[in-house]
């Protein structure tokens, strides 16, 4: 992988070293080409005001199989581009996939109509955008910008091949992708390539008792190692054949990764951290509509208008950060003009932080930031000692083993954070140190919030599959750094005909 | 003016949407698409082809859309001069010129209340009373015939200039239905009743307060409840006409026009009673309490109240100087009465402004300052308290009141004291009540105590 310094500042008059030089661009636009977007913009646009600009310029490729056999390929390569136009105060916003000077004048026409459908503010021409520094996470990959259609076609036979002798079916999905990321207006551009890999595969018996799953995302596809994870897929598909029913009910529960992140990561959503709906019945909020509806809506309201900031909320063991320059964790630095800094959210288990708006920063708490956004990305980190799965495994009398959970969706209650969901692609009972045999999946019904004061042992933190959060960061990409955990009491409430 | 927060979180929430609301990734191909025409969609005369306009109602909506958008050109026309405000002659055109082929007879019972609105857009106010005529025709069943004839009014009071003697003639047959169309009925005088307000037209807001009234007497149960708000704004309309007849009978007379009327209090007589004496009792007495710590003038330092000035007080946050429509009314009382009247800001300071750094209070009065002085340029002398605030543990700043906001009576928006320091009337926002409660106040000296 190159390490650079591939980040680019106009404003700031110091390119540090041409984008051209280092980045290949032809599958997506280059620093130079959103500036040159930025300026045929400017020229284009009709009626004064200002313009501002944001793209997220892309090449992904992708390897989709199912039976063992490639069901799609392909290449695909986008520039999704949004245009802001204000004139005094009232703003039209248009977006495109088409970057040329005629669609380009188009959408700036259709965002100057809507400006002159739309109230003017006048009041907020007396704001000014908040432009604050942003970091340089080392997040591009020459091997993830190289893993060309070939290769991924080469390397999927090489997976499936092992599935095949064991006379299972093989599904699995590549996806590789090159992003220019960049916000412009006549002032500045920020511009940020990144790339982002991911490798997830489904391997199942063919009688289709049996399931097994393993996948990850990095931003550098050598750090997938894609031939390990399909032998765990495998392994597990074949050990969890015929799984026998038992009753539910509250389990001393062995999550792996997979599993914890499917589990907690709603506790680290942009919405659930965003402090003003933690400070809930705030008579002087910021956002009054927000408590109008009448109950609190977040998982962090200690009591009217007080967040449970400075409480201890997790197992005092745990830490939870996001940073995008984690060597492990990085992500882009910035979206729009909001940029993401590292955060501690919770420190030995207390909630320390909870993120903000700069207007909250400025009107609440009198400072000159931009405020504190979320991305929903975190890194749980560990204090104190950390046991492998098996030994977990080694260290329970009876207990059951989650690879992942599926289904879950909106929780049940915001304030307790209780969600439902089911377990999927292996399910087994510990018995005595042992996995003793393959059961039938459950659904559960609980909180992360009573998981995470319930654990027994903690595992080695690790990256996750989580390419999926959609409304987050450009491309739905939030990663995410888990331990293993074995929580006491994790409450399954009936039986799933999942497999 | 509510300092920034909700135009600075739209544009927070916009970019926040961002990426977030793009639609999914597709294969693109940027080959420029020679067939593609960039088509302007500004609406203007020659622009648009009228012909695709095949209803009334499309074509009253084209000329509303410019009418809007020429009367935002002027930040002056933000307020509704009901005397003297016209449509944009673009938007007459497009009126004119996309509705030439409708008349009553050719088009539809449902699109003949938009060929009123549009007939009135184009000034053809003989073509929008045949239609409005022909509508009310074709409608058999009373009640709905009552409706029909409301929309009419409507139409008649919010057309620019309001069309008021066309609207009273629809209101005068509607009474003489009866109680066949009581709610329709009701619904049309308090429109008559805003209308007269815009004009601080007394005696027509006596008359039409008290028709609301009486019509009022005449409904029942859930009915009644259904336009009770239209009786609740005529009792506070007759009392601010009545504080300008002589103010010191205002409630006498308000009760005793309500008693005529046949109008049912909610509560015992004596209640209201006293609750009107409530609002009415700090007129022609000084206003209590405002201490800025700032002060900037608008034509150099001037203490407040200025001795020998009437002075319009305009306490901020709202609703005492919020958004262009009071701005307007503020340029337009300094264009009448330049510096016989003194209009001051009541300010505070609370951390910020307009989500600029956390600045000292100096530093925020100043702010201020230039925000009325320099931006909003605006005639008006700015007096700044300094808030007092206390911090939460979790760093939150907490305002505490100060002694305006203590005061309930700021509560009510902009205040006018006499040149003899004492209030005159509170909270009234039209410009033709200001203005005629300034007149009045320019020629008398005092104003004696309401009770």
């Amino acid at each position: 992988m190159t390490m650079f310094d591939h980040s680019r500042d106009v404003t700031a008059g110091s390119e540090r070293r041409s984008f051209g030089d280092i980045v290949p661009h032809e599958r997506f636009l280059s620093a130079d080409a959103c500036q040159a977007l930025i300026t045929r913009a400017l020229g284009l646009a009709t009626g004064g005001g200002s313009t501002t600009l944001q793209l997220d310029s892309s090449w992904t490729g992708n390897l989709r199989w199912a039976r063992n056999q490639v069901s799609t390929a392909g290449d695909v390569r986008d520039n999704v581009l949004q245009v802001w136009r204000n004139v005094r105060g009232a703003e039209g916003q248009s977006a495109s996939n088409q970057i040329d000077d005629m669609h380009m004048q188009t959408m700036l026409r259709r965002a100057e109509r809507l400006v002159q459908l739309h109230h003017e503010y006048p009041e907020s021409l007396f704001q000014h955008t908040f432009i604050e520094p942003y970091s340089r996470p080392a997040i591009w990959s020459d091997a993830t910008y190289n893993l060309d259609a070939p290769a991924r076609a080469t390397g999927m036979r090489a997976l499936v091949k092992p599935a095949e002798a064991a006379g299972v079916s093989s599904a699995g999905y590549v996806q590789v992708s090159a992003h220019g990321a960049s916000t412009m207006d006549a002032e500045r551009v920020w511009y940020y390539p990144y790339t982002l890999a991911q490798y997830s595969v489904t391997v199942r018996d063919s009688d289709g008792t049996g399931s097994g799953w393993a996948g990850v995302d990095y931003n550098d596809w050598t750090k997938i190692n894609a031939a390990e994870l399909s032998a765990i897929a495998l392994d597990k598909c074949q050990r969890s054949r015929n799984p026998v029913a038992i009753e539910p009910g509250r389990y001393t529960t062995i999550l792996e990764p997979q599993a914890v992140c499917d589990f907690i990561k709603i506790l680290f959503t942009p919405s659930t951290l965003d402090r003003e709906g933690a400070e809930y019945g705030d008579p002087q909020s910021l956002n009054e509509s927000r408590y109008s509806r009448g109950d609190p809506q977040s998982v962090y309201n200690q009591s009217r208008g007080m967040s449970k900031l400075g409480q201890r909320l997790l197992d005092e063991r745990l830490t939870v950060s996001s940073d995008p320059m984690d060597p492990e964790l990085g992500f882009p630095p910035f979206l729009g003009w909001r940029v993401f800094h590292p955060v501690t959210w919770f420190k030995d288990g207390v909630l320390q932080e909870l993120a903000y708006s700069r207007a909250y920063a400025v009107k609440k708490l009198s400072k000159d930031t931009g405020g504190l956004p979320a991305t929903g990305s975190f890194r749980m980190s560990v204090r104190g000692p950390m046991v492998s799965v098996e030994q977990m495994i080694a260290d329970t009398r009876r207990g059951l083993l989650v690879t992942r959970f599926a289904g879950i969706s909106q929780p049940l209650d915001l304030v307790s954070m209780t969600i439902t969901g089911y377990t999927r692609d292996g399910l087994w009972l510990i018995e005595n140190g042992k996995i003793a045999k393959p059961v039938k999946n459950f659904r559960f019904t609980d909180s992360p919030l009573f998981a995470l004061n319930n654990i027994e042992q903690i595992g080695v933190p690790k990256r996750v599959f989580r390419p999926d959060a959609p409304d987050r960061l450009p491309d739905g990409y939030a990663p995410v750094i888990v331990p293993a955990l074995k929580v006491r009491d994790f409450n399954f409430t009936s039986l799933s005909d999942a497999v | 003016m509510e300092r920034i927060s909700q135009w600075s979180r739209s544009a927070a929430v916009a970019l926040t949407c961002s990426l977030a609301c793009l639609a999914p990734l597709t294969l693109a191909a940027q080959t420029p698409d020679a067939s593609l025409a960039v088509m302007d969609t500004t609406i203007q005369p020659g622009q648009v082809d009228f012909s695709r306009y095949d209803t009334p109602s499309a074509c009253a909506q084209t000329a509303a859309i410019a009418a809007d958008v020429a009367r935002r050109a002027d930040v002056d026309t933000a307020i509704y001069d009901p005397d003297h405000d016209t449509v944009s002659s673009n938007a007459v055109d497009i009126a004119r010129r996309c509705g030439a082929k409708f008349t009553p007879a050719n088009v539809a019972q449902r699109e003949l209340l938009s060929l009123v609105h549009l007939s009135l857009l184009a000034g053809h106010d003989d073509v929008a009373r045949a239609a409005a005529d022909r509508w009310a025709s074709l409608v058999t069943d009373p009640n709905e015939k009552g409706w029909a004839m409301y929309s009419t009014v409507a139409a008649y009071v919010s057309a620019h200039p309001s069309r008021f003697v066309e609207a009273e003639r629809v209101v005068a047959r509607m009474d003489s239905m009866g109680t066949a169309a009581i709610a329709p009925r009701i619904n049309a005088h308090s429109l008559l009743l805003v209308d007269a307000g815009q004009r601080f037209d007394v005696p027509r807001i006596e008359r039409e307060a008290v028709a609301t009234l009486k019509i009022d007497g005449l409904l029942a149960g859930e009915e009644r409840n259904d336009v009770l708000y239209g009786a609740g704004n005529a009792l506070f309309d007759i009392l601010w006409a009545e504080l300008y007849r002589d103010p010191q009978h205002a409630v006498a007379s308000v009760m005793q026009l309500a008693h005529s009327a046949g109008y049912r209090w909610a509560t015992d007589t004596m209640t209201v009673k006293n609750y009107l004496t409530t609002i009415v009792t700090p007129i022609g007495h000084p206003p209590p309490g405002f201490t800025p710590k700032f002060w900037f003038g608008a034509h150099g330092t001037e203490s407040w109240p200025v001795p020998g000035k009437v002075t319009m007080l305009l306490p901020e946050p709202s609703p005492g100087i919020s958004g262009y429509r009071m701005y307007a009314i503020i340029r337009r009382l300094h264009k009448k009465y330049g510096d016989a009247l003194n209009m001051t800001v009541m300010a505070r300071t609370e951390g910020y402004i307009h989500d600029s750094s956390p600045l000292t209070p100096a530093q925020e009065a100043d702010s201020l300052r230039s925000y009325y002085h320099d931006f909003l340029k605006l005639p008006v002398t700015v007096g700044v308290e300094e808030m007092p605030f206390q911090r939460l543990p979790d760093g939150r700043r907490v305002n505490t009141a100060t002694a305006m906001d203590q005061i309930q009576l700021y509560g009510f928006g902009p205040l006018l004291v006499d040149q003899s320091g004492n209030l005159v009337i509170l909270g009234e926002r039209s410009q033709a009540a200001l203005e005629a409660f300034i007149d009045k106040a320019l020629h008398n000296s005092t104003v004696s105590s309401a009770k």
